[in-house]
């Protein structure tokens, strides 16, 4: 899994690559936990490359997602290929989290 | 992950008793025990001791977590070596369900939750509440539940887990009016779909038999070959197993602890049992919670 931070005006923009499961899950979580305590309020997850998602991986959205509201900010996942959204649909996880078929509308937001 | 005072399959069946020690009559069905397995699957997940996708549990850090009725789990899992199909998995660990059952009581009692009165297992205080731990008070499982599904919250994985148990074991009226069902019926389908094992497990309990096994496996005119014969031929029916290779060894003809099962066929005249490996005992299965093996456990 890779991951690559950057900034685009007030979101941070997350690329995520590779597979996210319980080999990588955590270093994911610290990552992204860092960016919360950081103070960022609107993190959009760009999933284009992301291959797999297991339901560790799913945990970390979730919990980061949790911590984001308190704040009042958010996480928007975009660009996901059609077995990720599946996964995302199939679980549920789709109504709870924005997402979009494109990064150009989840900045827009 | 927060340590919970409890583990999930002790969370369902406090929520399977009441007060006076009646257990809800859907606990009796065989058909609980693929809820049990499913909710020892889910805290392995939660405690990252396995991951899931939509298809497989995957083996992850097997380490023991000092629990005798997660341990179990974990060594039977270990034994694959690799990834195992979701509905495999509860199919093997469901196959222990009255073990499970025995041991989950007998842990509440040694937690001080519940207390054993004339023979029944009676919750400890009054009111439904857990001893303290640590000075904190623990909110009891029900009102958790009840307040995750009746606010917009995101909800935390070990509720949604519950949940989503509770809902496809067709539970959820051990928590919930059906005034407060039909309300909240798409805040709690929309929990419930949040955990891969749950999804499984719905669709286990929409495919699984059931049959009357009781009667089925015990009778004079049988001999123990045969009462066991049938009992895996049901087992192989009730879970869908087709290759016998894939049963457990004291299940699977030919092995030295098959010839211990029949024995033990032999000595209680039943096929309806069950195996621990781990405490190398058998139990003759009642599917209840108040079975006669407190502290056989490992």
């Amino acid at each position: 899994m890779d991951l690559k931070f950057r900034k685009d005006g007030n979101a941070t923009i997350l690329e995520i690559s590779g597979r996210l499961d319980t080999s990588n899950y955590e270093s994911f979580s610290e990552e992204l936990f860092k960016k919360l305590e950081a103070g960022d309020k609107y993190i959009v997850v760009d999933m284009e490359d992301l291959e797999y998602i297991s339901s560790s991986g799913l945990r970390v959205f979730l919990a980061a997602l949790k911590k984001i509201r308190e704040k009042e900010g958010d996480i928007a996942l975009c660009c996901m290929s059609k077995s990720i959204n599946e996964v995302f649909e199939i679980s549920g996880f789709s109504t709870i989290f924005k997402i979009y078929v494109k990064m150009d509308d989840a900045l827009a937001k | 992950m927060e340590n919970y005072f409890l583990n999930i399959a002790e969370e369902i069946a406090l929520l399977a008793l009441n007060e006076d020690g009646e257990i809800h009559p859907k606990i009796k069905s065989p058909k609980f025990d693929i809820v049990i397995a499913s909710s020892i699957l889910m805290d392995l997940a939660l405690h990252h001791r396995i991951d899931t996708d939509r298809e497989n549990i995957i083996p992850d850090k097997l380490d023991s977590m000092n629990d005798p009725i997660l341990d179990v789990a974990i060594e039977e899992i270990k034994n694959h070596g690799g990834p195992i199909p979701i509905k495999d998995c509860i199919a093997e660990l469901s196959l222990m369900g009255q073990f499970f059952r025995d041991e989950i009581i007998y842990s509440l009692l040694k937690k001080g939750v519940l207390k054993l009165e004339n023979k029944k297992v009676l919750w400890m205080f009054s009111k439904r509440t857990y001893p303290l731990v640590e000075d904190k008070e623990i909110k009891e499982v029900s009102a958790r539940i009840r307040n995750m599904v009746f606010s917009d919250n995101i909800p935390d994985p070990q509720d949604i887990v519950i949940l989503s148990i509770l809902k496809y074991a067709d539970l959820l009226d051990v928590l919930f009016t059906d005034v407060e069902l039909d309300d909240y019926k798409d805040r709690i389908s929309q929990i419930a779909k949040m955990d891969m094992i749950g999804l499984a497990i719905g669709e286990e309990m929409n495919r699984f038999k059931l049959s009357d096994i009781k009667a089925f496996f015990s009778g004079d005119d049988k001999s123990p070959e045969e009462m066991m014969e049938d009992h895996v031929n049901e087992l192989k029916d009730k879970f869908r197993i087709t290759d016998s290779a894939k049963l457990p060894e004291w299940l699977r003809k030919g092995t030295p602890q098959y010839e211990k099962s029949l024995e033990f066929v032999r000595e209680k005249n039943t096929a309806d049992i069950t195996y621990n490996r781990r405490a190398d005992i058998y139990i003759v299965n009642n599917y209840s919670f108040t079975g006669h093996n407190f502290g056989q456990g490992a």
